[in-house]
């Protein structure tokens, strides 16, 4: 896979399945190239080293999209490894002045924590839609135009014979009644126990 | 459970909305066990689940390919493939195999990434990497003349060597090696211009998994 095909990926807004799964390749591609390197950052921790792989793709994808004429100083590995690196440092530094936060801690100093929720909950994708399942017919049809479709809210306003103010505010009605029962959801709430035992 | 307070803190948070006072505290509650607490980590989940909300295509390229390894995990195929494979060395043979060789150690804790050397352009891979049937390479800024990858064994043999033509800024080397602890050393395959950029080395295993416990 060459470099004018990965920024190119990164720069593009996926607006379709085919988009989105070409999407997914380019980032299966990086993903194996990172990863054996985050492990030896993580010294062996498969988990927190999936979780820095994400984060650094995450960041490498926000400047795309922030800048789709972004022009790479060096390599695309070069970036994402330098992002790794640092996320980890940062990390570990936040770690060592545990307990000690200062009046000069900022916002910027929360970038990273090695807590994989994908690995806590490894068919999130699936429970996901299970709760989507579970929603008034209403808030099914918009969860499935707008997360599935991937239509605008302009177009979902059109199907649901509303204007797109009334969509959006029809959609986030939904959102706040979806995310209470995801997190009621037995094993999220298995995993918040989890949480609070460690 | 969080406290009301810290409910709110994160939905704050999350909504932009949080006053400056709100914002210390919130930093405090973040930062305590170095990230490693309750607040954080819900924080996380209830983030995790706005992107999933947000169709955010980083997400959901994540859990389209852990789909995807879980489907491929679970074939009749891979399950045959995934049974680990009959231990064919003892632990002494795995321990010399994975032994350091200590002129290399020595060098590689003394090797400098200073100024224009090849070392300062090398990436990846990390040194102590554990990798199969290849070793990729990336370089900060491609060399305008070929380099040559030489792989050494920890008995100090070199086993290999990989030519790599000009202007790469990454490449793959492929390896089929038995498991242990290798070496790898980059340089410019002129030896005229060697001089000016030195070498770069780096120490990877195979199949380091076998060493664990």
């Amino acid at each position: 896979m060459d470099d004018s095909t990965i920024l190119e990926a990164f720069r593009q807004k996926k607006t379709n399945a085919e988009e989105e799964k070409h999407f997914a390749e380019v980032c299966d591609f990086i993903y194996n190239k990172l990863f054996p390197n985050a492990k030896v950052l993580t010294k062996g921790d498969k988990s927190a080293a999936d979780e820095l792989v994400w984060t650094a793709i995450k960041a490498f994808w926000q400047k795309g999209q922030k800048n789709p004429d972004f022009v790479l100083k060096g390599s695309w590995v070069g970036y994402l490894t330098r992002i790794m690196q640092n996320k980890w440092k940062d990390y570990l530094a936040m770690r060592a002045k545990a307990d000690k936060p200062t009046s000069e801690t900022t916002f910027s100093d929360i970038s990273f924590t090695p807590f994989n929720v994908f690995d806590e909950i490894p068919d999130l994708h699936t429970l996901f839609w299970q709760e989507v399942e579970k929603l008034t017919p209403h808030c099914k049809r918009i969860f499935t135009l707008n997360l599935k479709e991937q239509l605008k809210f302009s177009e979902i306003a059109d199907q649901m014979l509303t204007n797109e103010n009334n969509a959006r505010q029809i959609f986030h009605a939904c959102k706040q009644v979806f995310i209470r029962n995801i997190l009621n959801h037995p094993q999220v709430e298995a995993l918040k126990d989890r949480i609070f035992l460690t | 459970m969080l406290s009301d307070i810290e409910n709110r803190l994160i939905e704050d948070y999350l909504n932009h909305t949080l006053s400056e006072p709100d914002k210390q505290l919130f930093i405090e509650k973040w930062l305590e066990n170095g990230g490693n607490n309750p607040f954080a980590k819900t924080l996380k989940l209830r983030q995790t689940i706005d992107l999933l909300l947000e169709n955010d295509p980083v997400t959901t390229a994540r859990l389209m390919l852990r789909q995807q390894q879980t489907n491929r995990a679970t074939t009749p195929e891979t399950l045959h493939q995934n049974q680990p494979a009959q231990a064919t060395y003892t632990d002494a043979e795995l321990r010399q195999m994975f032994a350091p060789l200590p002129e290399m150690e020595q060098a590689l804790a003394t090797r400098s990434a200073a100024g224009n050397s090849l070392q300062s352009r090398v990436l990846i891979p990390l040194s102590g990497i554990n990798c199969t049937n290849s070793l990729f390479f990336a370089l900060d800024h491609a060399i305008n003349t070929p380099i040559t990858c030489a792989i050494t064994g920890n008995q100090g043999k070199q086993l290999l060597a990989h030519n790599i033509p000009a202007q790469q800024t990454s490449f793959e080397v492929p390896l089929s090696l038995p498991p242990g602890r290798y070496y790898w050393k980059l340089y410019l395959t002129d030896s005229k211009q060697r001089k000016q950029m030195s070498h770069a080395i780096g120490m990877f295993l195979v199949n380091a998994d076998l060493m664990e416990p």
